[in-house]
């Protein structure tokens, strides 16, 4: 049971991976853009952040290394709708990447690969 | 005959029946009886008894008359027989010139050549062998003529049987030269010689002559020292060697001159009509030796026309196909988020409809479709990776240019001597397409080798400066004029003959398209330096610069790379 913030324009995409891990045990926080995701994370503590590369007025590379900057402990999955977002080197920056698809299953492994490794590196708890 | 009625037979004028010499179209001399006297008299038998039935009957005054007219005729024989044979090279010579006035093929030429010196019996040579120079080396060419006295015996008469006209000899044709040169071959391959060996550094430098009867012509005797495959072939035969020079005196080749069956020695006439049968050949020979060069060139050019062409079409194809891929890849974001919310949501209603609900089967199908839609845009996604879009990765430009460095040693292992000088400092990684880059910098060196034709220094270096990655290419080549370095960077511009002019064209279009920059200082007589930034890639952070190496891509999220492809 972790807490995570999904930041994703869109709202359909939130509403599917709201459910698919609120179904999985996990509290989900989900915000449009950069503005209000940036806002949740000093508002209060996350797990796990799962970023769209490509936010309508924003790129998601941006803040993502905003993210990254302030909050260096929180993991970030960065999901796109095609592979090739990762040739761009600031996308390195994520602990993960998922490639959107209508079959949650790659993400819910994801996001416990991702979880699992950071409450074993024992950096920080792994949730409430 | 030599009576006739009351006179002599050389004293009758206007009776054709007084003298059995005259030709068909002698009829003049009928009449004219002085010049019949001094054409027909002189040396016949008839005018002999006569003076012998005077010198009879008529003392000693007929006596003294005798022996001044044998020694006139003596006198005049060789004049006689030198202007017949004068009168043969003259001929052979015109037909000669006539024959190779539109001759432009080095075969024809040779062979036509050797045929005039051979045929006839004015220079009649028994064989004569053609070598060219070629890359500053003589080389066996053709030959012609018989290989033993029982061929020579065979040709001789063949040749007179035939009733061979001189016009007859001098017709060419690819076969027989390809036969006579067959039956030389084995001769002909031995025959490699420098054009420093004695003798032919002495038949290329023999001066023109002061004293006019002397003629370019080397006489070779079996005491002289010559290379082996020489002495084989002429054993202890004379033979002459006449030089073939270009119109400002450079070898282009010699025609080698023997008569090992008769023995024959030549005379003076005889070596300044070698000089001049020799001066006709080279005129020709060096017409057709232009004319086949030039007619490479025009290929080259032609060739080189044609890949012009080819890359002109590859870049508009290029440059369409970016256009495609950045629309193929902005259309299947805008479908692939739908399509994957639909599918997403109905296999969650799915999963959360009771068992017997009716509605769950609609919405398995929902989910199912939407899979269908989201394969075909993933397939799609993937064909216009594969077909349109660069590829960029982190690279190390400095494994790029060893690789390449590398390469290109190997591939100049034999070509002219170059010293390579490398000096790669670690950089950072960039982004980008491998082969792009490679490519790019490949014709960057590509450029510098081919400048030094001749061998020199290359120098090609790398490091980080001013936040940049900077890469120098530089050569000893000759440089370039600096009209030549203005027109540098314009498409299809080359100062190679087999250059399509896109080298260094495409290399900074591949070089900006990573944000940096090419520039390129030559100065004539010392080289060129090819100048590359590449832009270093903003770390995220300060002091984060480390992810940019290449254990970033190591960390935590390589396997995570890998998977996702």
């Amino acid at each position: 049971m972790a807490k995570i913030l999904i930041v994703d324009d869109e709202p359909n995409i939130r509403l599917l991976y709201t459910a698919v891990l609120t179904e999985e045990g996990h509290e989900v926080v989900e915000v449009e853009d950069g503005r209000h995701a940036l806002d949740a994370l000093a508002r209060e503590p996350f797990d796990l952040v799962i970023l769209d590369i490509r936010l309508k007025a924003e790129s998601g590379l941006d803040l993502l290394q905003e993210i990254v900057a302030r909050y260096p402990q929180i993991p970030v999955i960065l999901c796109s709708a095609y592979v090739s977002f990762q040739d761009d080197y600031t996308s390195w920056l994520a602990h993960s990447y998922c490639v959107k698809s209508s079959d949650p299953r790659a993400l819910i492994e994801e996001v416990e690969r991702v979880l699992a490794r950071r409450s074993s590196s024992g950096a920080r708890e792994g949730g409430p | 005959m030599a009576r006739a009625g009351d006179s002599y037979c050389w004293l009758i004028a206007d009776d054709p029946a007084v003298c059995p010499y005259l030709g068909p179209h002698e009829a003049h001399l009928l009449a004219d009886v002085r010049r019949r006297n001094r054409e027909k008299c002189l040396g016949c038998e008839e005018l002999r008894r006569d003076l012998a039935d005077l010198r009879r009957t008529g003392g000693p005054l007929f006596d003294a008359l005798v022996a001044i007219l044998d020694e006139a005729l003596n006198w005049c024989r060789p004049i006689l027989r030198t202007l017949q044979v004068k009168d043969e090279l003259l001929d052979i010579l015109r037909h000669l010139s006539h024959s190779l006035q539109l001759a432009l093929d080095p075969d024809e030429i040779l062979y036509k050549g050797l045929v005039a010196f051979t045929a006839g019996s004015s220079l009649g040579f028994n064989r004569g062998l053609a070598l060219l120079v070629e890359e500053g080396r003589v080389r066996g060419y053709f030959a012609l003529g018989p290989r033993d006295g029982e061929e020579a015996a065979r040709i001789w008469r063949e040749v007179a049987e035939r009733g061979a006209t001189l016009a007859d000899l001098l017709q060419y044709s690819p076969e027989s030269f390809a036969r006579e040169r067959e039956k030389f071959r084995p001769w002909l391959e031995r025959f490699r010689f420098a054009l420093s060996d004695s003798p032919f550094r002495e038949a290329f430098s023999l001066p023109i002559p002061h004293a006019p009867e002397a003629g370019r012509v080397l006489e070779i005797t079996a005491e002289m020292p010559i290379p082996e495959a020489l002495r084989e072939f002429y054993r202890d035969a004379t033979f002459w060697i006449v030089p073939l020079l270009s119109h400002d005196e450079r070898p282009m080749g010699a025609l080698l001159l023997d008569n090992f069956l008769t023995g024959r020695p030549i005379s003076t006439e005889d070596r300044l009509a070698m000089e001049l049968f020799a001066m006709e050949i080279a005129v020709a020979l060096e017409r057709g030796l232009a004319y086949a060069e030039l007619r490479e060139k025009v290929e080259m050019l032609e060739d080189a026309y044609q890949r012009i062409r080819e890359h002109q079409q590859t870049i508009v194809r290029l440059r369409e196909e970016a256009v495609v891929a950045e629309m193929m890849l902005q259309l299947t974001h805008t479908i692939k988020n739908p399509v994957v919310a639909i599918g997403g949501l109905a296999r969650h209603l799915h999963k959360k409809l009771d068992e017997h609900s009716p509605h769950r089967r609609f919405a398995a199908a929902i989910a199912q479709e939407a899979s269908r839609l989201e394969e075909t845009v993933q397939d799609f996604v993937k064909f216009a990776a594969t077909r349109y879009a660069t590829e960029r990765h982190p690279v190390n430009v400095n494994e790029i240019l060893e690789l390449l460095v590398q390469e290109k040693r190997e591939a100049m292992r034999h070509g002219p001597p170059i010293a390579w000088h490398v000096d790669l400092a670690p950089v950072p990684l960039i982004l980008a397409d491998e082969r792009q880059l490679y490519h790019g910098l490949e014709n960057i060196v590509n450029n510098a080798i081919e400048a030094m034709s001749d061998g020199g220094d290359l120098f090609i270096e790398s490091r980080p400066s001013e936040g940049t990655i900077l890469i120098l290419v530089r050569d000893t080549g000759p440089g370039l004029t600096e009209e030549a370095a203005r027109n540098l960077f314009k498409p299809f511009f080359t100062t190679k003959p087999t250059g399509s002019g896109l080298g260094l064209y495409t290399s900074k279009q591949i070089v900006e398209s990573l944000g940096g920059e090419l520039q390129v200082s030559c100065q004539l007589g010392h080289g060129c330096e090819v100048t590359i930034r590449l832009p270093i890639p903003e770390t995220p952070a300060e002091g984060e610069s480390a992810r940019a190496e290449p254990r970033a891509k190591e960390n935590t999220h390589g396997e995570d790379l890998d998977r996702g492809r």
